[in-house]
């Protein structure tokens, strides 16, 4: 039968710190053709995230389930690859260490934008890795028949044997997590850190998360906190649930986030994320969800229990 | 899944290699690869001229000159997007046809022919997602109606990528099916003068292997030609054919 693994990520909880992204790219993006890749990264939101305006390019698939061809990003929609300078920085004068090239544009670039004026400006963290989608677009646009989903555990992997560059599944992810390898000339992608999941070890992504964000584990196992929060309690929603491939990365979205203060800097109640850029994000599901939350916050600090916030609490952040 | 599909298609021509030598006349005693189906002659097809001495020579080497040249239009076609997939402005031309002009040269051991096209833009490296490699190949054994060749009547393919700057031995055998076989004994030596791709292929007539490879020692028909602008993102079936035709030797 076939299982699907599952990610759920509590974007309460995130701080930003890009962890993840660090031990994601040790692992498995440092070498060469990867350098500019990111299976994992963080971006601050809202802004134009990773690739640059990844969300207006298309993909996924239409009312009658064909899959779309969206728009190919530019190269530079990724960013420069840059090195730091020590040798010059350190050792020959300067005392600077600098990125060369100087880099204009990157992974997370506008971190500390977001938006709005003083006293009412927002912000949210928003990690993103491939779904491993239930209908994945990516293998849906393959000519070749190099994408597939495993039986075991629904990930989504490129079959580099097969794989000839064509680049039809960069154009198809509706959220742009296939990527070409240039040196190579074919399309790599997230591998949910098979090996370690073989092994019975959370993905690196997971396991080193300084918040202890991010859970992982079977759908269909009813002991898992993954079951817990996306199937048993539906607190957790996909991103994008209109792009139809199903994706099995969930995100607890932000509900404790600070209010919109007055001029004397007094919270007013008022979210500062406003509903409507989290129904963008989640879709109109994100409403009860919230309210489903914070009716459990609610319970707990009138003394009840809450098993939805004991799981989310929890240290534990996988069950293989 | 593509050991299989070699296997699949291994099998199937080890069949048809087997019908073959009980079927077929001396001239395609020695022809393994996809069951022959060309007539000979010269005909309206291209004729490799006999010359002396190295075939595989720069394409503005006065020993073209001992070859006809023949053009053929090219045409474009897109069967990439079959199977219901939509957008991408993947569907259009965008990119110029013109025509592909063909010669071809033997010396009696090694086959080489001279392809040459017009592209305004020569794109011969690949850094990054968005850029693609102008591309060229020669398709032999085609079959009359399905283009990538289908399981039981395998095609072979020359395979000259610019941005890698090597010609693959591939065969396939049916769409979404091109399989490099690693018998890469096809040289090259390509060149991009005013706005024209010249491209020389050579290969020795005999196969290395005849389950990969066609036997040339007394042509081959139909072959056709292809070609990918790599400035117009042209790949896989994205790209400029021409009509069938053969080739056969002085
Ligand atoms: S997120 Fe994109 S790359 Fe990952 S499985 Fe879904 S469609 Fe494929
Ligand atoms: S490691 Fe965890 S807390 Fe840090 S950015 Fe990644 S998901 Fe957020």
């Amino acid at each position: 039968m076939a299982r699907q693994l599952a990610m759920v990520i509590n974007l309460d909880k995130c701080l930003g710190c890009h962890t993840c992204t660090v031990a994601c790219k040790n692992l498995w993006t440092s070498k060469k053709g990867r350098e500019y890749m990111y299976w994992n990264n963080v971006e601050s939101r809202p802004g134009p995230g990773y690739p640059r305006n990844w969300e207006v390019r298309g993909g996924g698939f239409d009312a009658n389930g064909n899959v779309i061809l969206g728009e190919l990003p530019a190269q530079a929609d990724y960013g420069e690859v840059t090195e730091y300078n020590y040798e010059k920085g350190l050792f020959n004068g300067g005392g600077i260490v600098n990125a060369e090239p100087e880099p204009s544009w990157g992974s997370n670039w506008e971190e500390d934008e977001g938006e709005g004026d003083f006293g009412e400006n927002y912000y949210m963290y928003l990690p993103r890795l491939c779904n491993h989608c239930t209908n994945p677009a990516c293998l849906a646009a393959c000519t070749r028949n190099a994408i597939y989903k495993r039986q075991e555990d629904g990930i989504v992997l490129v079959d580099q044997d097969r794989c000839r560059g064509y680049r039809h599944c960069v154009q198809a992810c509706p959220y742009k997590k296939v990527m070409f390898n240039s040196f190579k000339g074919q399309s790599e992608k997230c591998i949910f850190c098979y090996p370690r999941i073989e092994k019975g070890k959370p993905n690196a992504c997971a396991m080193q998360c300084p918040g202890r964000i991010r859970q992982v584990g079977f759908l269909d196992d009813t002991s898992s906190d993954v079951y817990k929060l996306a199937v048993q309690h539906q607190v957790a929603i996909p991103l994008h649930p209109e792009y139809g491939t199903g994706p099995n990365v969930y995100y607890i979205p932000p509900f404790s986030g600070p209010s919109t203060v007055d001029d004397q800097g007094r919270p007013i109640n008022i979210d500062r994320i406003p509903m409507t850029y989290l129904r963008s994000l989640f879709g109109d599901g994100v409403d009860a969800v919230i309210a489903t939350l914070r009716a459990e916050r609610e319970a707990v600090s009138s003394g009840g229990s809450s098993e939805i916030l004991e799981v989310l609490n929890s240290n534990n952040r996988y069950s293989l | 899944m593509m050991k299989m599909l070699i296997k699949q298609i291994v099998k199937i021509m080890s069949a048809i290699i087997l019908l073959a030598s009980v079927a077929i006349t001396d001239t395609y005693a020695r022809g393994g690869f996809g069951g022959g189906g060309f007539g000979g002659g010269g005909g309206n097809g291209i004729v490799a001229a006999r010359v002396l001495g190295n075939v595989l020579v720069a394409p503005d080497d006065a020993l073209w000159n001992n070859a006809t040249a023949r053009s053929f239009s090219l045409r474009f076609v897109n069967s990439t997007g079959g199977g219901g997939m939509q957008g991408g402005g993947d569907g259009t031309s965008g990119g110029t046809g013109g025509t592909m002009t063909v010669k071809a040269i033997h010396n009696g051991t090694d086959i080489a022919f001279r392809l040459s096209w017009n592209d305004a833009t020569k794109n011969d490296t690949v850094n990054g997602v968005d850029e693609f490699s102008d591309r060229a190949g020669i398709m032999f054994s085609a079959e009359q109606k399905c283009r990538m060749g289908s399981p039981g009547n395998p095609v072979n393919i020359w395979f000259w990528h610019a941005a890698k700057g090597i010609v693959n031995n591939i065969i396939a055998g049916g769409l979404g099916t091109i399989t490099k076989t690693g018998d890469d004994n096809i040289r090259v030596i390509s060149n991009y003068v005013n706005g024209e791709w010249q491209l020389v292929m050579s290969r020795p007539l005999l196969p290395v292997n005849s389950d990969n490879q066609v036997d040339l020692s007394n042509g081959n028909g139909p072959i056709a030609f292809a070609r990918w602008d790599g400035a117009n993102r042209e790949r896989n079936g994205k790209k400029w054919i021409t009509g069938q035709t053969s080739v056969s030797l002085q």
